[in-house]
């Protein structure tokens, strides 16, 4: 509900791309986390599940597979760039889509219960229909 | 005269307060920083590191020049670098004790070269760590704050491990940071609001108000809560919402500042709104300024406006500006109460 959940997926976000569709995300969160804090990526792309194994991940210029985002506690996402996922796609398609994202970012100093509890899970949902460029 | 040697409380910003301006695609924090000369919102200038810097905090030699540089032509005073223990930094464990000094340590070291007096974290509440943080304070000549925030409190387990502990290690330099959040008389007029208006039932906010209200301990707040918000049929994420009601506002009479006030580094001028007769509806500040006052408080109290988790209709610089007013007035009466106690 708050100010910087409506920016996470911005009207410009999703491009058409030589590998299929890349939509840029922005943070939820007011300050900069490492990339082992990006956790959840639930998307669907015109109603249908884009698998996170399938999502290449593209952060200061660098791209990783989904899986290896859980070993990348040396990179960091800040407050103001986008981080790109690249979906996979065969033929993409200019104008309309429909874009329901769920983006999970694991806090790593809110650790619910004390030192040895488990990360706040500060999640942000997005529904849009976005014109792609 | 007055009981404060070194004068009254002096005032300053945390850019957190500009967490949505800090957004804009086009930030930069030296306009951000001359915005707050610009607008008088100093002398004192917070800055959260993992926040506002890029990098942080591994700092270029130029960075640290150009910073420095700048406040001293803006006539600001680095107060309080607001620092983070990321102990979940990995997924497969958590850093270990070592480690956690270590993580502290380089933002210590950072705060440091940019000429902040003050670093700030949560930290681990074992003697062996808080012995390693006394001994990279010193080394620094530095001092170190645990904020106070809600649901936490003057008295609440947590602080009171930590006041023993800095009893025990016996060092000067390490405090604490009230933040106002803890000691509130009222859930924030605009945050009801925007419940409101993002469509959460009007029985469900009536309840958390009630609850909040009343004279129990935490745990027993969020039992009833959970309890009666089911029998209203809360969805989880509408008691998900709520239940952090309870959480960032705490009910702790403001007057129990005072007993922490010998081991207070900094401050943390919390706020949520500032109404048309220029008061903060749902915090105490006559009472807080007061024992600030009366207490002999010297240092700074950063403005930290919060509002802008729930609304970017306002904006934190002209909020800031209504909250210094707000403080000064209250400085000067509070100091004017004291000479006349006399």
């Amino acid at each position: 509900m708050g100010p910087l959940d409506k920016d996470v997926v911005r009207d410009d976000a999703l491009s058409a791309t030589a590998e299929g569709y890349a939509l840029e995300i922005h943070s939820h969160w007011y300050r900069a986390l490492p990339l082992t804090s990006l956790a959840v990526v639930e998307l669907e792309l015109d109603g249908e599940r884009i698998d996170p194994a399938e999502l290449v991940v593209e952060a200061n210029g660098k791209r990783f597979r989904f899986e290896e985002l859980a070993e990348r506690y040396d990179e960091w996402w800040f407050t103001t760039d986008p981080v790109t996922l690249h979906i996979p796609a065969a033929d993409p398609r200019r104008g309309e889509h429909h874009v329901e994202l769920e983006l999970g970012l694991r806090i790593p100093y809110l650790l619910i219960g004390g030192p040895d509890g488990e990360p706040l899970l500060a999640s942000s949902h997005t529904d849009k229909t976005l014109v792609c460029a | 005269m007055t009981a404060t040697p070194e004068g009254p409380p002096k005032l300053g910003t945390t850019l957190f307060s500009l967490t949505l301006e800090m957004r804009r695609p086009d930030y930069s924090l030296e306009r951000m920083i001359r915005r707050v000369a610009e607008l008088d919102l100093g002398p004192g200038l917070e800055i959260v590191g993992f926040q506002s810097i890029r990098d942080w905090p591994r700092l270029s030699d130029r960075f640290v020049a150009d910073f420095r540089a700048l406040l001293d032509e803006c006539e600001l005073v680095p107060t309080a670098m607001s620092m983070n223990l990321d102990l979940a930094l990995r997924r497969d464990r958590r850093l270990t004790e070592e480690e956690a000094l270590s993580y502290l340590e380089a933002q210590m070291e950072a705060a440091h070269a940019l000429g902040f007096a003050i670093g700030k974290s949560a930290i681990l509440s074992t003697r062996s760590f808080v012995e390693g943080l006394a001994r990279i304070a010193e080394r620094l000549e530095m001092r170190f704050g645990v904020e106070v925030h809600s649901p936490e409190s003057v008295d609440s387990p947590h602080v009171l491990e930590l006041r023993e502990l800095f009893e025990a290690v016996d060092c000067p330099l390490l405090g604490f940071v009230p933040d106002f959040s803890a000691s509130m008389r009222s859930i924030p007029p605009m945050l009801v609001e925007a419940h409101r208006a993002s469509g959460m039932p009007p029985a469900l906010i009536e309840l958390v108000s009630e609850v909040w209200e009343s004279d129990s301990s935490m745990p027993e707040k969020f039992a009833r809560f959970a309890e009666e918000s089911e029998r209203l049929g809360a969805t989880p994420g509408e008691r998900g919402k709520l239940n952090m009601v309870l959480t960032m506002h705490g009910r702790m009479d403001p007057r129990r500042w005072e007993e922490l006030l010998p081991r207070v580094v900094h401050v943390h001028g919390k706020f949520y709104g500032i109404d048309e007769r220029g008061e903060e509806p749902s915090i105490d500040y006559p009472t807080i300024v007061d024992v600030l006052v009366r207490g002999g408080y010297s240092g700074f109290i950063s403005s930290e406006w919060e509002g802008h988790a729930y609304t970017d209709a306002v904006s934190g610089w002209e909020m800031c500006r209504l909250h210094h007013d707000l403080l000064q007035r209250l400085i000067v009466e509070a100091q004017e109460r004291l000479v006349r106690a006399r």
